[in-house]
């Protein structure tokens, strides 16, 4: 069947095409080109409305182990937040860890298609695809927790060579489907089993006597050679910490020009300037991401309200777990390989920490000058739940909106922070740019996030409102791989999104070293660590599609 | 005006949950009204007067009649007149309750009085596990009014309790004002194993050494008089319970703990 939206106001900056009067043909999943008999079967009017891509959120913790501890952790966030089923909808609940179906559904509600889960540990990844494989509607992927994991720290303390530690990123990969590699707090998870309860960026383990920056080179090298198209994504050092700010830039301009993604960056821009010892380094940093080319970041806004953290940085989540609120906490090892923390958190617009944290994300979006290399995350959970996003994206396109908002803050932090002077206001085709073609590009989404002839027909469709908190929460209709699943805001079709992959090469002789490790060390043999496609196509009802590596990959 | 009454008329296969039937939901409602709610039993729902036979006028007072241990969450979130019941009743009685008045005549299931703010709620038999306790999660049981139990209750009793008081005319289960933050649990009665395992502070008055001795997580801090007793007593005496007639003393040997935490609850012992 062949379906025409008239009339629409294109924002489709993969092609250029920015608040344009264009036509869009959906056949079969995709969007083609105009009929050359002029026939369509369904027309649907859609004149003086703003059409996008879906949106995709490449940061969000939806699937794994730590959203379950913060789940089951967390009664009263279910049991105020009760969602009951429908016809055509199952039942859930949760505001900041909702259930999976909930979190399907309710992205979807926003126009957003796909989204990916940053931190998947690979001896969990079976787990992980499964809650995703559960999630409704959107495409989902993940990015798979390497840098703490003892086999990539003893090759690296042999001086193992590039191509070895190559094969293993490549075949971990494969085997747990993820899509890109992500490391957090660089060793420092591994670090807190030894007693470290910090590490620096130069600072050695204890045991394996590597450093967090030895780490970011041979994975952000790993990551470059086998062509994966998302670069290595960093969650650095000392997360939170006042003063972080030298080691984020040290960081960024270490990596000596290999792409890098730097995640919930706001949360490592603290400088320690004034009474509090608390400050915005946000200057310094967009500075730095202006210059750098091979740098891009999520933001990881924090809004004010309840919400729960859920890290697998262990090491600064138990340095956090004061904080917690209400007071309960978890710090776990998982599997004698990597470790999380799951704390609960209030930010208050109260607090000078929370207020100019709230600041700082927002000065960072807006001095950051190329929307292609900055994307609107909160980091979900942790920096306030996904369903604010069209609050932030308010935040981002009405100044006034943002300074009455700003002028009730904490009063000190106001003084703290000079985001009231900032005049930038993002545009309809910025926004686009950010979770849209930029976010599908970084990703490594060959055929996401553009209206282009041929790619999958995720579209959203808004009826443009002054107040964009309005427009982005509630789309006229969404449709996903063309069939149309949400209109005037709510689910009227429940589909199923694929599960995006890529699958570099490598040579299989790593094997012969990987299975007498799992043999000895690990909780599963490396036969069952081995997820095969069926386990994700389910019975038909999950798909996997495999997206093109960068060419010159050197394997 | 007499007393709304519920009598149940069917023996229920599966758990009703009652927290519709309320003084504050339940007033301004005219019988035909109250007659058409649904309430849900099992994972289906049921008109009231498909369960109960309803009969009287007056939302402030309400009876159940023929009530059996299948009945849940009978006076959720009350906050004035009086639910009365005769027989027994499920889970949650008097969840979040808050100023109302709750009597039973028979036993009551767990969580009874979970989360309640204030009032008073009589029990004329046993009570359930997690007498005063906190859901499943959350971190503060009851945090103010008054419980008498004339039987005895389950284990768990003050599970995480946050303020109110207790009273057990009977016996107390096992882990008796575990985990209680604060608050008075009083026993005439024994009471059973692991006594205040994981207490931090809040007061537990015994009159008797509980069979099972105290565990080595309490010290003991020796005999005191303590003029406060006198008063707590004082404040019994006009509750309809046999603690308003117990002799006061002020003679108490005391044990505080629990030592592996913040150690500052006691149990008072009666010399």
């Amino acid at each position: 069947m062949l379906t025409k939206l008239t009339g629409g106001r294109i924002y489709d900056p993969a092609n250029s095409i920015n608040n344009e009067v264009k036509d869009i043909y959906i056949r079969d999943g995709k969007i083609v080109s105009a009929p050359s008999d002029g026939q369509f079967d369904k027309e649907i009017d859609v004149r003086g409305k703003v059409i996008m891509a879906g949106a995709i959120d490449m940061h969000t913790h939806i699937g794994g182990g730590k959203v379950n501890i913060a789940r089951t952790m967390l009664p009263e966030d279910h049991a105020a937040d009760v969602v009951a089923r429908t016809e055509l909808m199952r039942s859930g609940c949760g505001h900041a860890a909702p259930s999976t179906l909930t979190a399907g559904y309710r992205y979807a509600e926003m126009g957003y298609t796909a989204g990916f889960e940053p931190a998947i540990l690979p001896i969990n990844a079976r787990q992980a695809h499964m809650e995703m494989g559960d999630t409704p509607i959107i495409d989902k992927g993940g990015y798979v927790m390497l840098g703490s994991d003892d086999f990539l720290l003893r090759m690296m303390a042999s001086n193992g060579d590039q191509e070895a530690i190559n094969n293993y990123v490549a075949w971990t990969m494969t085997h747990s489907h993820a899509i890109g590699v992500k490391v957090v707090n660089p060793g420092g998870i591994n670090a807190f089993k030894f007693n470290q309860r910090k590490l620096d960026l130069d600072e050695k383990n204890k045991f394996y006597g590597i450093t967090p920056r030895d780490i970011l080179m041979r994975l952000a090298t790993a990551v470059k050679e086998l062509g994966v198209p998302h670069p290595l994504h960093v969650h650095g050092c000392n997360l939170g910490v006042a003063g972080n700010l030298e080691m984020t830039i040290d960081t960024m301009e270490g990596i000596n020009g290999l792409p890098m993604h730097m995640t919930h960056i706001q949360f490592h821009s603290y400088g320690t300037e004034g009474d509090f010892k608390f400050s915005s380094g946000s200057a310094q940093i967009a500075e730095v991401i202006n210059k750098h080319k091979n740098i891009t970041a999520d933001v990881g806004q924090i809004l004010f309200g309840q919400t729960v953290t859920a890290s697998g940085d262990n090491m600064r989540q138990h340095a956090a777990h004061p904080f917690a609120s209400p007071n309960k906490w978890v710090c776990m090892d998982i599997e004698c390989d990597a470790g999380c923390g799951v704390l609960p958190f209030k930010y208050k617009d109260q607090s000078y920490v929370n207020a100019l944290q709230w600041m700082i994300g927002l000065e960072t979006f807006l001095m950051v000058d190329d929307p292609w290399r900055v994307f609107l995350t909160t980091d979900h959970p942790n920096g306030a739940p996904f369903t604010s996003y069209p609050h932030l994206i308010r935040l981002l396109m009405d100044k006034t909106f943002r300074n009455d908002i700003l002028s009730t803050l904490h009063p000190e932090a106001q003084k703290a922070s000079h985001l009231a002077s900032l005049d930038r206001e993002y545009t309809l085709y910025e926004i686009a740019i950010m979770t849209r073609a930029g976010a599908a590009k970084l990703v490594g989404l060959a055929d996401r996030g553009s209206l282009s002839v041929g790619a999958g027909a995720d579209i959203t469709v808004y009826t443009d409102n002054e107040d964009r908190e309005k427009m982005f929460t509630k789309p006229d209709y969404v449709f996903k791989d063309g069939t149309m699943v949400v209109k005037d805001g709510e689910i009227v079709e429940v589909t199923w999104g694929t599960t995006h992959v890529v699958k570099p090469e490598y040579d299989n002789s790593i094997e012969k070293s990987l299975k007498p490790y799992f043999d000895k060390y690990h909780t599963q043999k490396m036969g069952n660590f081995k997820i095969s496609d069926d386990e994700i196509v389910d019975d038909g009802r999950g798909s996997i599609t495999v997206q093109p590596l960068h060419a010159g990959g050197k394997i | 005006m007499s007393a709304l009454t519920f009598t149940l008329t069917t023996s229920a296969k599966q758990r009703i949950d009652c927290s519709p039937l309320t003084t504050d939901l339940l007033a301004d409602k005219s019988l035909a009204d109250i007659a058409a709610i649904e309430l849900v039993i099992g994972n289906s729902s049921e008109r009231v007067d498909s369960l109960f036979e309803l009969s009287g006028d007056d939302a402030t007072d309400i009876k159940f009649v023929n009530s059996t241990d299948k009945l849940d969450f009978i006076g959720r979130n009350m906050t004035s007149g009086k639910i009365s019941i005769e027989g027994n009743v499920g889970g949650y009685l008097g969840l979040f309750l808050e100023g109302a008045e709750i009597e039973v005549t028979g036993d009551t299931g767990i969580y009874t009085a979970c989360e309640m703010k204030s009032g008073q709620i009589k029990i004329n038999g046993n009570a359930g596990d997690f007498v005063g306790g906190a859901r499943p999660g959350y971190k503060n049981g009851m945090t103010g009014g008054t419980v008498i139990v004339t039987g005895n209750t389950g284990d768990r009793t003050g599970d995480h309790m946050r303020r109110g008081t207790i009273l057990i005319e009977g016996n107390a289960g096992d882990y008796c004002a575990g985990r209680m933050i604060s608050g008075t649990i009083a026993v005439l009665g024994d009471v059973g194993a692991h006594l205040g395992y994981g207490m931090k502070r809040g007061t537990v008055l015994l009159t008797q050494t509980p069979s099972t001795g105290l565990g080595a997580n309490f010290n003991d801090c020796g005999s005191h008089t303590l003029a406060f007793l006198p008063l707590l007593f004082n404040s019994f005496k006009k509750l309809d319970s046999k603690f308003a007639s117990v002799d006061s003393f002020s003679r108490v040997q005391r044990y505080a703990g629990d030592v592996g935490g913040i150690g500052m609850g006691e149990i008072l012992v009666k010399i």
